[in-house]
């Protein structure tokens, strides 16, 4: 698992790729946890590169969601085809705000 | 041309409906509510569709396929629900081509999508909303993904505006569905054909009733109006329907209930007696329209029951058993004299004995529920089975057996009968002779015999009944019938 | 002329320690193993699935993230059906927990549901063992309980 972070304006970027399972869990979820606090409450994670999430991973994607609603920030994701079927399943898709790709977040960030 | 269909309500207005599924799944006349949208487009020459799913997703998917019913290739994504379509659209992995067909696959509306896109392809606008008599259809040809005016298709726009001089407004008209109130009268104005062009399921059994596949229903159940009752369903010959009615598939009504202007949703069970008018029925709920208090319909009717009546309540089958009953006691007199003979050269003390027994009359309970009634049943105390069970052609005369039948049992007996198999046994009427008594010894255990009684119930025929006489008689003169 | 090759039927058997940084490898190689046996990308990303919730479960719950402690993965492929079986020795569910989606905003409990949509078929059962058959052999720790917990997942293809 890798995470790249950068940020574009008062976006940040969390680019995430490789498996997103319970063994990379603990480190991504401290990372995404410490940028909330820091940014401007807009935050993007782009998975379009997670290859497998499991139940774990979107245990940090909620966690993300939630710290964000405190904020009254804006969390939204670019997903994968195996991000977005487990999302489905789990029927956060109701929840999350989920765009194709991240141009075309960004845009409508 | 390219077609999107939303169909992300959330349904909150149509709780508790929605709270396992989601509106484009409810029930509208027999179908599903996508499904009037999927045959319209389908009519209108389109082969392919994507539509955007919100709550249960999964299940749309799994109901609708990949299309294949209606001659479609059908493809998904999902939102939040609700959004702005302007939004959704842009959102879309594969943009649509432009110009495209964008419509709410979770309103119905009559089958007019022939005539708008006739008139949509003169009109030289970038998006060209359709009015059906002046309301929003969410319907619309759009030539620009970027086209402020797709507002119009948002759930949540009360009211678009749009200049009527940049809308084609032609005949029709449209269920929003956005209340219990509006999906109630929705489902009574498709079966109505107030709602023009829908292809509603079922064959016309008489004038203004139509059943599904497998349904037992009769003409008389209808005594006004009109109702469409959806496939394997059940319906009491007793039940009254009257107004509009639409009933769902799977759904049993027990005897003597009555339904006026009443949705009731697939897998519904309403029990005996129960009178339901303005209402709609989901499982064991009850919505009543002009309140909406929910309530729960106790189901006092069991599904045994209802298949029972045909056997247990054939007048003239009963009048027949009776007069034979007759018959055999005035043909039996010999042997009663030979019973009370041996009875008392056998017993000094006891030589008839009674016991209580569930005979085939049925009575209604304290709650309404029609259940067979217990009877005396005389006993010699002899040994010979021939002579001992003599008293029972008594009840024969009385009408509480059969003179074929199963093995009349105690009502503790009866009551120990719980699993669906056991229950079996008490579709067919109890009698004096059966293959039970017949074929079984004496000695077998309960469940032999219940098991035995179970096989006769299954195969319940006339002709099995007249074999069983039959054998009977052979019966008389062997060891058994004398010895035991 | 289309000939359709049939894998024989096969059983393999893999072992892992119950340590977080192990599941992810077994993943993979039950997602390679379910795809050379079907061909199907989507039965095979369902099967790594169920099987990694299954496993976390196991590690999370029955050994309480405790390492050092053995589980055994058998992958079995015949008629058209795919079944693994997972023996863990750890604490033991009194029944599979019923597959219910928890709320949106809980973080965790969504295990059993994504099991339950992924795989056609699952059955839990604790057997009893006979202690002598712990060794190196069986995998099985020498001082362990004398129970086995075994998870059962069979999909068709």
């Amino acid at each position: 698992m890798i995470l790249q972070h950068r940020s574009h304006n008062d976006i940040d970027v969390v680019q995430l790729s490789g498996r997103f399972a319970m063994a990379d869990c603990g480190e991504i979820n401290l990372s995404i946890q410490d940028l909330i606090n820091q940014g401007h409450g807009k935050l993007l994670i782009d998975m379009e590169k997670v290859t497998f999430i499991d139940s774990s991973g979107c245990a940090v994607l909620v966690a993300a969601y939630k710290s964000l609603q405190l904020k009254a920030g804006r969390l939204v994701l670019v997903t994968s085809p195996s991000v977005q079927s487990l999302i489905e399943l789990t029927r956060l898709h109701t929840i999350f705000e989920i765009f194709p790709n991240q141009d075309a977040a960004l845009e409508a960030m | 041309m390219d077609v999107i269909i939303f169909a992300d309500r959330k349904g909150q207005e149509l709780l508790p409906l929605t709270d396992q599924t989601c509106v484009p799944l409810l029930p509208l006349a027999g179908k599903l509510i996508i499904e009037h949208t999927l045959e319209d487009l389908v009519d209108a020459g389109f082969r392919q569709a994507h539509i955007i799913l919100s709550p249960f997703a999964e299940q749309v998917k799994q109901a609708l396929g990949n299309g294949k019913r209606w001659g479609m290739t059908l493809s998904y994504s999902t939102s939040r629900g609700e959004g702005s379509a302007l939004a959704e659209l842009r959102r879309l992995k594969q943009q649509p081509k432009t110009p495209f067909l964008v419509m709410r696959g979770d309103v119905v509306r009559s089958r007019s999508l022939k005539d708008f896109l006739l008139q949509a392809e003169t009109a030289d606008i970038p998006v060209v909303p359709a009015l059906f008599n002046g309301a929003n259809a969410y319907l619309l040809v759009c030539r620009n993904v970027l086209e402020p005016l797709l507002h119009c298709l948002d759930w949540t726009v009360a009211s678009p505006t749009f200049a009527a001089s940049h809308a084609i407004d032609i005949n029709g008209c449209v269920a929003r569905l956005d209340s219990l109130a509006a999906f109630h009268q929705a489902n009574l104005d498709a079966a109505a054909g107030r709602i023009a062009g829908l292809l509603i399921p079922g064959r016309q059994a008489a004038v203004g009733l139509t059943l599904g596949r497998n349904t037992t229903a009769n003409p008389q159940n209808l005594t006004q109006g009109i109702a469409l009752i959806g496939s394997n369903c059940h319906l009491h010959p007793t039940v009254a329907l009257s107004g509009e009615v639409v009933i769902g598939d799977n759904v049993i009504i027990g005897s003597q209930a009555s339904l006026e202007s009443t949705v009731v949703l697939p897998h519904s069970y309403i029990g005996e007696l129960v009178d339901l008018r303005n209402a709609i029925v989901r499982g064991n709920d009850l919505i009543r329209i002009d309140t909406l208090a929910i309530l729960k319909i106790s189901d006092t009717v069991l599904l045994d029951d209802l298949k029972n009546t045909g056997v247990l309540n054939k007048d003239l089958e009963a009048t027949i058993n009776r007069l034979a009953g007759v018959l055999l006691l005035l043909l039996s007199l010999p042997l009663w004299l030979l019973a009370l003979v041996l009875a008392l050269s056998q017993n000094r003390g006891k030589m008839y004995s009674v016991q209580i027994l569930r005979g085939n009359k049925r009575l209604m309970d304290d709650l309404g529920v029609l259940q067979r009634t217990a009877f005396k049943a005389g006993e010699w105390q002899v040994k010979p089975p021939v002579l001992r069970y003599l008293p029972r052609i008594l009840a024969v005369i009385s009408g509480d057996l059969r003179l074929v039948g199963s093995l009349p049992v105690s009502l503790a007996a009866a009551e120990k009968r719980r699993d669906q198999w056991e229950k079996l046994a008490d579709q067919a009427p109890a009698g004096l002779l059966g293959p039970t008594q017949l074929n079984l010894p004496i000695a077998a255990s309960d469940e032999e015999k219940l098991l035995s009684d179970c096989v006769y119930a299954a195969n319940y025929s006339g002709k099995a009944n007249a074999l069983c006489l039959l054998q009977s008689l052979q019966a008389l003169m062997t060891r058994k019938a004398w010895v035991g | 002329m289309v000939t359709n090759f049939q894998i024989p039927p096969v059983m393999l058997t893999l072992q892992i320690d119950s340590s977080i940084p192990c599941i992810s490898p077994l993943g993979e190689a039950i997602h390679s193993l379910c795809l050379y046996a079907t061909d199907s990308t989507e039965c095979a990303s369902q099967m790594q699935l169920a099987v990694i919730e299954a496993i976390n479960n196991i590690v999370l719950h029955a050994y309480h993230n405790r390492k050092g402690n053995p589980i055994t993965v058998k992958w079995n492929n015949e008629n058209r059906q795919l079944r693994i079986e997972i023996t863990d020795f750890g604490d033991s569910m009194t029944a599979p927990p019923i597959p219910e989606l928890a709320p949106w905003d809980a973080e965790n409990g969504r295990g059993w549901w994504i099991i339950n949509a992924c795989v056609d078929e699952y059955d839990y059962k604790v057997v009893f063992c006979d202690p002598q058959n712990a060794g190196p052999e069986t995998g099985k720790p020498v001082t362990s309980p004398e129970k086995a917990n075994i998870l059962t997942l069979i999909k068709h293809y």
